[in-house]
């Protein structure tokens, strides 16, 4: 029952970050971040199964690995991104929050350049 | 072992707010601020290094 163990934790780790709140804020917000790296931890060997069934189908369509790690790279950026900036919204810094999903954007754009142009060359190798 | 880090986050900032109380009425103002700051500094580097943990995590799930 790994959901159950992921809601106590999070309940626990919120009152505790309302105890703590009114003295001192600083630490309600440290005791919400280490909540959700915790239960990321927590999940990650469930996920890295799932990456590796993504893994076997991208093997049996023999599509080039490039395409898959590309994938993986631009999954990871989001996750991370996401994880600051609700970090910074949590805090109230919805401006930080902003910046940081901004540059969440731009570094997935980039990354994903080489597919785009794949896509292009497909496209213009079909046409006429 | 994970919920562990929660409560010693929550102790130490229990701890540091009941310090600034007894510090404050004790009329030593300063003191209370630089514990608070001080407990700040110790929880940071526990979060810290969990944040890089996570990282490192991440890496090795999406291979990259």
């Amino acid at each position: 029952m790994e959901i159950a163990k992921i809601v106590g934790i999070g309940l626990v780790s919120v009152i505790l970050a309302m105890a703590v709140r009114k003295q001192n804020p600083e630490f309600a917000l440290l005791i919400s971040i280490s909540a959700s790296v915790i239960i990321f931890l927590m999940v990650t060997p469930l996920l890295g199964q799932a990456i590796g069934m993504l893994q076997n189908i991208a093997g049996l369509m023999d599509t080039s690995s490039q395409y898959v790690t590309i994938l993986m790279k631009i999954i990871a950026i989001a996750y991370i991104a996401e994880f600051g900036a609700q970090i910074c919204l949590d805090a109230g810094e919805s401006a930080v929050a902003a910046k940081i999903e901004l540059g969440g954007k731009v570094l997935i754009m980039v990354t994903s350049a080489p597919v785009l142009f794949g896509l292009a060359n497909l496209i213009a190798g079909i046409m006429p | 072992m994970d919920i562990q880090v929660i409560f010693q986050i929550a102790a130490v900032g229990i701890l540091v707010a009941v310090l600034n109380q007894v510090l404050k009425s004790a009329g030593r103002d300063e003191q209370a601020m630089l514990t608070t700051l001080a407990g700040l500094l110790v929880v940071l580097f526990w979060v810290i290094q969990y944040i890089s943990q996570l990282f490192t995590t991440v890496r090795q799930v999406f291979n990259l």
